[in-house]
């Protein structure tokens, strides 16, 4: 049996699709349902094309959420203090869960973003320090891929979180480009990780062009990391072609 | 004009009505048949052209190779359906045909047109020459007096007062209608008005009646029948022929798009890119997902189904045996064009990351292998999934590495056991154009910088170079060396449009090597530029096919190729030994408004080929175009430079080749230190130029004053 309402994600409008009447028998009516649809397509509507700020018709987050959210997040902070990754990792998870499940969706998005851009930030840079605690101890070389699945599933949820973030807003920021150009070099992807490591070079010096950097002094720390991984990436990909 | 139309009695009309219609076809029709017999080249030369080309040694080699490996559905296939298309002769039903025109023709024209004398008798009294009537033959320059006397004699012979009385009425009637056409002769040379009509017209009179007729011979309206005939044959003709005709040729435009597919296809492609949410990933595979839902299959095959569209698509790609090859081949084959489309569509839509996926799938469907580690080991001969696996090869996945092997290695790592065939295998992967970026720089046409809002293009030098060849450094080659064609495109023609330059001053490229692929193709490479700061794709891609593979000739391999045991002799490196090719790209945007610094990325993608992609970062450095003045300060400093080493002076235009030249090649030596430096450079001068430009201040006050 076909569905009685059809949503169409892309308009977000809602439509009856078959008859009551084929379903419930002759003696229902549509008229109501067909209002009340109408009333809803209606209602997201103009909600979709509302001229107001988002924040203006949201709500804020919700406060009990926040500090249940940040506890979990601050537990994750402790663990990696005492250097305990594992630990560290498991509770930024957490509480990146809680959040999702927490947080109501029609509470003010810009806000939740932030948080969870901070939030991924940190259980990226957790996983990699994990995997590299893991599994860098055996390979001599930074430059060659890891060989066992278990790190290379790890790798691959890494490159997942980062292109979320990518997509979470975070286009043009070389931090981004820098933990992608890792996890490239990682997995042995070096042509990708040369052309990541370029994009995070271009947008560093657009940022130190701009001059609008709050400490340059950073910035250039990290354009040096983008250019070593630069670097590297390059002599990996001649090495692997057999040119050095 | 005449109400009652009169019907061709005489036939004078209907064979010149339809002797236009049918030279209007005609003509075209034999210089286009006749050009494409003669000027075009055949199918056969085509292939023989690039089976044993007897000037280019090394394509022969690849071609004979690509024969041998050639599954012999797919020749079969080929032939098949490819040599129709080129299918010309002298001896051909076309030449038949028309032949047999031009005769009717020629027949119509001797027997309707040329033979008919009252049609000749007609024309000829239609014409009005006053001399001549006068008796001044072609003395077109006589003088007032001789035509005078001339008509004075004339009228004395012919005057009706004058005439013998024994004549018949009729020769009376004639010699009075000599006499009328003698004065009016006489008028029209003398006489202002009638000279005024007779130089518009032709005629003294001023305009003769012209008569409207239906040009159809008398025979077919004569009798009611006939005429019936004719009634139904222009209702069949214009109330069914014609609007067939134009229907057809009409939906047949509409239905298909400029690049060649179907407009139901190519609406799919748009609506699924529309449609797409960046949380999906897109894979080779949903890419084939996307073709197997390709329209001109359905029409072709109306019985299967989309999944049998992508199972064959699939299966080709996994290299797996069809019952039934030929629909395979031809789904394969048209897949090219397909592909070419939903590139463009998703650059429309500035999406990066699946543009360079279409690409992919373009190579894996040509060299009929999924996307792997060893991807480029598996468009070789003599490798395949298997072989690999057995070899356990772990580490050697590019063509470069392979000739790093001694022979029994790269035998052990392909899993190849005979020595000839890995002798194949290896000439083959040396033959494969790899790019090396040598330089690369945003021009305007005729300016030396990119000016705010100026048109410019990509200019791209590039090395083709075969993966038996050492890598060389981009700096080994000398700026003038490099940039020395540009000569070439130094002209206002090519100026004025440098990409067809581009593609003038360089051969066309060969064929690939794609044994699995049904349909012959040249190598061809499609360039991408894309914002650096969103990665996003800003412009069509552009097709690169000319380029010049002579870098990949024996003799230049062997020169260059790559010490197994790490050989210290190796060969002088001689630029000379190097054709450098130009990729000029269109970058569709003016430049920015605002001074600075842009950076876009261009890869320069093979849609045949894996490992020969190039990928790299570009700056586009809009500054404001020289001043005249300055020019000269600029020059002498430059000297001043180049006598003092150690001097940090620099100028615009150096520091301009140095980001064009090397922007991230030379990244090892850039240190913290140095961009500071540059920093203070920049500053330095941003001084200079405002001192320039308060002395040019001064100076205008001076000149005012």
């Amino acid at each position: 049996m076909s569905s009685l309402i059809d949503y169409n994600p892309n308009s977000k409008q809602i439509k009856l699709t078959s008859d009551i009447k084929d379903i419930y028998g002759t003696n229902t009516d549509n008229t109501a349902l067909e209002i009340n649809i109408n009333q809803i397509n209606e209602l997201s509507n103009s909600l979709i094309h509302s001229t107001l700020a988002l924040g203006k018709i949201t709500p804020e987050p919700n406060a009990k959420s926040t500090t249940l959210i940040k506890g979990m997040f601050s537990k994750s902070i402790e663990a990696l203090q005492k250097k305990k990754y594992e630990d560290a990792l498991k509770f930024v998870t957490l509480s990146i869960d809680m959040m999702l499940k927490a947080r109501s969706y029609y509470e003010a998005f810009a806000i939740q973003m932030q948080e969870l851009q901070f939030m991924m930030k940190h259980k990226v840079d957790l996983t990699l320090a994990l995997y590299s605690q893991k599994y860098a101890k055996n390979n001599t070389t930074a430059e060659s891929s890891s060989t066992t699945d278990d790190g290379q599933d790890m790798l691959i949820l890494c490159l997942q979180d980062l292109e979320m973030l990518c997509s979470l807003g975070l286009l043009a920021d070389p931090q981004i480009s820098l933990r992608k150009t890792d996890v490239y070099m990682k997995l042995g992807e070096f042509i990708k990780a040369k052309a990541e490591a370029e994009r995070g070079l271009a947008l560093v010096t657009d940022l130190l062009t701009s001059r609008k950097v709050a400490n340059p002094a950073q910035i250039k720390d990290l354009s040096l990391k983008l250019k070593l991984l630069f670097v590297s990436a390059e002599r990996a990909i001649l090495k692997e072609n057999g040119d050095l | 004009m005449a109400l009652n139309y009169d019907y061709d009695e005489d036939s004078q009309t209907w064979p010149f009505f339809l002797l236009t219609i049918a030279l209007v076809i005609l003509i075209p029709c034999t210089l286009k048949h006749f050009y494409n017999i003669f000027f075009c080249p055949s199918f056969e030369q085509e292939n023989a052209e690039h089976q044993q080309a007897p000037k280019d040694k090394n394509i022969t080699v690849t071609a004979q190779l690509k024969n041998k490996y050639t599954n012999v559905n797919i020749k079969q296939f080929r032939t098949k359906y490819y040599k129709k298309f080129f299918k010309r002769s002298i001896l051909s039903r076309k030449t038949l045909i028309i032949t047999v025109a031009w005769i009717l023709i020629s027949i119509l024209i001797q027997n309707k047109i040329n033979g008919n004398s009252s049609l000749r008798e007609n024309a000829l009294n239609s014409l009005f020459d006053p001399y001549e009537l006068l008796g001044l033959g072609t003395a077109t320059d006589a003088t007032e007096k001789d035509i005078r006397s001339a008509y004075r004699k004339l009228s004395v012979k012919f005057h009706p007062d004058k005439l013998p009385q024994n004549l018949s009425d009729e020769e009376r009637d004639k010699l009075q209608e000599k006499f009328v056409l003698i004065t009016k002769a006489y008028k029209a040379l003398t006489d202002e008005l009638t000279r005024e009509n007779y130089l518009k017209y032709g005629h003294p009179d001023g305009p003769q009646t012209t008569s409207h007729g239906i040009a159809l011979p008398k025979f077919l309206v004569g009798s009611s029948i006939a005429a019936y005939c004719v009634i139904a044959f222009y209702i069949v003709v214009l109330g069914a022929i014609l609007p067939i005709v134009v229907n057809r040729w009409w939906s047949k435009t509409k239905s298909v798009t400029k690049k060649g597919i179907q407009v139901e296809t190519s609406n799919y492609f748009i609506s699924i890119l529309f449609n797409y949410k960046p949380t999906e990933i897109v894979t080779v595979e949903t890419v084939l997902q996307w073709l197997s839902n390709a329209y001109e299959y359905k029409m072709w095959y109306p019985h299967l189904t989309n999944e049998d569209f992508y199972r064959y698509l699939k299966n080709h790609v996994n290299r797996v045996n069809e019952d039934d090859n030929e629909i395979k081949y031809r789904i394969v084959s048209k897949t090219h064009s397909l592909l070419l489309s939903l590139l463009e569509i998703s650059c429309a839509f500035r999406y990066a990351d699946i543009s360079l996926t279409i690409l992919e799938t373009s190579k894996c469907i040509i060299q009929a292998t999924m996307p792997s580690k060893h991807a480029q080991l598996l468009q070789l001969p003599n490798v395949s999934i298997n072989s690999l696996k057995k070899a356990n090869n772990q580490d050697t996945k590019t063509l470069g590495k392979l000739f790093t092997l001694t022979e029994n290695d790269a035998m052990e790592k392909l899993g190849i056991s005979n020595i000839e065939d890995l002798h194949d295998t290896l000439t083959v992967a040396s033959k494969i154009p790899q790019l090396i970026l040598l330089r690369s720089k945003f021009v305007v046409s005729g300016e030396p910088v990119v000016t705010p809002g100026a048109i410019s293009h990509i200019d791209l030098k590039i090395l083709i170079r075969s993966p038996k060849q050492k890598f060389i450094q981009a700096d080994k080659f000398p700026e003038d060396f490099v940039n020395r064609n540009d000569e070439l495109y130094d002209d206002f023609e090519s100026q004025r449009d440098p990409f067809t330059s581009a593609v003038k001053n360089q051969p066309l490229t060969p064929y690939i090597y794609a044994p699995h692929f049904p349909v012959e193709k040249r190598a061809t490479w499609y360039a991408l530029v894309i914002s650096q700061k969103d990665n996003k794709i800003i412009q069509t891609p552009s097709m690169v096919s000319h380029l010049s593979f002579a870098n990949l000739s024996d003799k230049n391999i062997k020169l260059y190729q790559k010490t197994i045991d790490n050989d210290p002799k190796i060969h002088d490196f001689n630029p000379e030994d190097w054709v450098v090719g130009t990729i000029k790209v269109p970058f569709s945007q003016p430049a920015p408004q605002e001074k600075g610094m842009y950076f876009y990325r261009i890869v320069v993608s093979s849609c045949d080929y894996f490992g020969c992609d190039l990928d790299a970062t570009i700056v586009l450095e809009v500054k404001d175009a020289p001043v005249e003045e300055l020019k000269t300060s600029d020059d002498d400093e430059l000297e001043d430079s180049d006598e003092d080493e150690e001097s940090n002076a620099a100028d615009e235009e150096n520091e301009d080749e140095d980001y064009s030249s090397s922007e991230f090649t030379d990244i090892d030596t850039d240190t913290e230190e140095e961009e500071e430096e540059e920093e203070e450079e920049k500053k330095n001068n941003d001084e200079k130029e405002e001192k320039n430009k308060k002395e040019e201040e001064k100076k205008d006050k001076e000149t005012k004053a």
